[in-house]
């Protein structure tokens, strides 16, 4: 990389800087909205902070939106959270031992599988979602966990990426593993599993924020306000019917349900990098 | 401890015939090289035995054990590879006892085996470093580091001094002979260079296109070529051919030179007529003035301790084929210059004859 001097580095520090403003004023406005009562925001945008934000954050975090059913905000986000781990951690687990099988195993069928897999990246959750909703109410799946992960659980991207990183393993690796005397099941744990750690790491990050956003299936799937998740819970509060939306609020839920998939971002980042850029072989 | 034997193997891969008849067997406790050109099978060869690829007939045993439908691991075998196929995630001591630990051999055992390897290798103060922090010689410890530990009755190798360079190559070449001379494990070791083969063997075999073209010592392999293409695949430079006469006991060149007693010892003429073909050694062509056989010198290549002469051979005959090149080593002072004429002699006793249609030593 070339680094700039003098006034070439000035101007591109204040494009980036203007990039970042562009960025985070919205952001802003969110925080800033937060920090008043409801009535000040009422036909304005104030530009400056109010004297309300902590009582806000209290507000929704322990009793949430009255007119919106009263559900805390910290419940929505456990759902959201639960949701978002399980999707996944769930697409991890089904897709590293799909690429597995698909890469290593010998079985009659292999490349039909595969095929099969990776057509399913071709139909998004929206094309299919009324015969999904279907099978997910014929399992007694509305207002439960399962029905929130379950459907989505399944991973063609990550099955392809992990039996693409898994075809750069060498394969003197495998045969010295089996000369060790590992079967298929050890070779996994011992020798793939460390392989892909950064892979994973990359991928997690990826599919915790897919399944942190999730919007239209979780609005489906639930009728439980506690079982709502934050997400679609923010849509909730919005269109009250007979009732001024209380922005203070929101914007508190909105910023706080921003929260979560910021920390694993941060607190993945190095590894994050690394599984995108760093081949460890 | 135990001798390898292959009774008539026979591999195939996609109807492409890779080893066919295969019948050998390895003395226990020595170390036999296979060598020959890429694509002649030796590779499939180590991999059948290892268990790594399955034969398609024929039946292989590991002492007196039937070892063809086994899985490698069962085999009790250990190898070395190429590119050492270190687990790159795992330290130098957890590479080296993998297959211990795997096998369910209790820690301290593995802990003492592993400093023992290590000790022999000259590991011992990188058994915690990771394989990315060695350098290409200590990754070559640490895999055979990782075969002598499981102390198996038969050592694999595959090439494993080819990715380094030519300095270390011959350090480790040492280092292997050593390590063979302390454990005596039966050992086949897999090269493309000859020279590693003449200098680790103490069995040679030497493959091409997946039959056996001679099995044997080295001095078997390098004195008594079996045929025209071991003859020319073992030494460096390769051996001269020449088309011949035979007539009797004596050799009459394409000039019309006549050579007697210069076939080696084992070799008997007398009574054959006709064409043949003489196969003479750089180092059995000698500089002499008095000699009857004139070449033509085309290429000087000079080694420091000795010199290569690129030669045509040329005499009154104008049928003398110009592309045939004789090689002739000399001692480094006599250094002759491209176009002169020059005399030489042919040692006796050291030339090899074979018959032109079957390409095989006359005896």
């Amino acid at each position: 990389m070339v680094e700039k001097k003098g006034l070439g580095r000035a101007l591109s520090h204040a494009v980036l800087l203007f990039g970042a403003a562009i960025v985070l004023f919205p952001l802003y406005v969110a925080l800033v909205a937060t920090s008043h009562s409801y009535d000040v925001l009422i036909g304005s945008t104030p530009l400056w902070f109010g004297g309300e934000l902590i009582k806000n954050f209290t507000t929704v975090l322990t009793q949430g939106l009255k007119a919106a059913g009263g559900i805390p905000v910290w419940v929505m986000m456990s759902n959201s959270l639960i949701m978002a781990l399980g999707i996944a951690l769930g697409k991890i687990a089904i897709s590293i031992t799909a690429a597995y099988a698909i890469v290593y195993f010998r079985f009659p069928g292999r490349e039909l599988c595969f095929v099969l897999i990776f057509i399913t990246l071709m139909m998004p959750v929206e094309v299919r979602i009324v015969p999904t909703f279907q099978v997910a109410a014929n399992l007694n799946f509305i207002d439960s966990y399962a029905g929130l992960i379950l459907p989505l659980i399944a991973s063609a991207t990550a099955t392809f990426l992990y039996r693409q990183m898994f075809m750069t393993i060498p394969q003197e690796l495998l045969e010295a593993a089996r000369i060790d005397g590992a079967g298929p099941w050890r070779f996994f744990v011992d020798v793939v599993l460390p392989l892909s750690r950064t892979n994973t790491a990359a991928l997690f990050v990826v599919l915790f924020i897919y399944g942190w956003n999730q919007y239209l299936w979780p609005l489906l799937v639930t009728n439980q306000e506690s079982m709502y998740t934050v997400v679609m819970g923010i849509q909730r509060m919005v269109n009250i019917p007979d009732a001024v939306p209380e922005w203070n609020l929101i914007m508190a839920v909105a910023l706080l349900g921003m929260l979560p998939p910021l920390l694993v971002v941060l607190g993945m980042q190095k590894l994050f990098v690394r599984g995108l850029v760093e081949t460890e072989k | 401890m135990a001798n390898v034997r292959l009774c008539d193997i026979d591999k195939t891969f996609n109807k492409n015939k890779v080893l066919s008849g295969l019948n050998l067997e390895v003395p226990d406790g020595s170390f036999m090289v296979m060598v020959g050109p890429s694509g002649c099978g030796k590779s499939t060869a180590l991999r059948c035995i290892a268990g790594l690829e399955e034969v398609t007939s024929g039946s292989i045993y590991i002492g007196d054990r039937d070892v063809t439908h086994m899985e490698p691991k069962d085999r009790n075998i250990a190898m070395v590879f190429q590119n050492y196929a270190l687990y790159p995630h795992m330290n130098v001591y957890d590479n080296i006892t993998y297959g211990l630990k795997v096998r369910g051999i209790p820690a301290e055992e593995r802990k003492r085996r592993a400093e023992e390897a290590a000790k022999l290798l000259g590991l011992d103060g990188l058994l915690t470093r990771m394989p990315r922090q060695l350098s290409g010689g200590q990754r070559q410890r640490v895999a055979m580091g990782r075969a002598i530990v499981r102390e198996p009755s038969v050592f694999l190798f595959d090439e494993p001094l080819s990715n380094l360079d030519a300095n270390l190559r011959n350090q480790m070449r040492i280092e292997l002979r050593r390590l063979h001379q302390r454990l005596a494990t039966t050992s086949i070791y897999v090269t493309h260079d000859q020279v590693e083969a003449m200098t680790l063997a103490e069995k040679i075999l030497v493959l091409r296109a997946g039959h056996i073209e001679q099995y044997g010592t080295p001095d078997d392999v390098y004195l008594r070529p079996a045929s025209v293409f071991v003859a020319q695949f073992m030494g460096s430079p390769s051996m001269n051919i020449v088309h011949a006469t035979a007539d009797g006991g004596d050799i009459i060149l394409a000039d019309g030179t006549r050579l007697s007693g210069v076939q080696a010892k084992d070799i008997n003429l007398s009574g054959r007529k006709g064409d043949v073909l003489l196969g003479l050694r750089s180092e059995d062509l000698l500089f002499d003035p008095d000699g009857n056989i004139r070449v033509t010198v085309d290429i000087v290549e000079a080694l420091g301790s000795d010199t290569l002469a690129y030669c045509h051979p040329m005499g009154k005959d104008a049928a003398v084929k110009k592309d045939e090149t004789i090689i002739v080593r000399l001692q480094g002072a006599q250094r002759p210059a491209s176009g002169d004429v020059i005399r030489l002699t042919a040692r006796q006793g050291h030339g090899h004859v074979f018959d032109p249609e079957t390409q095989l030593r006359c005896l």
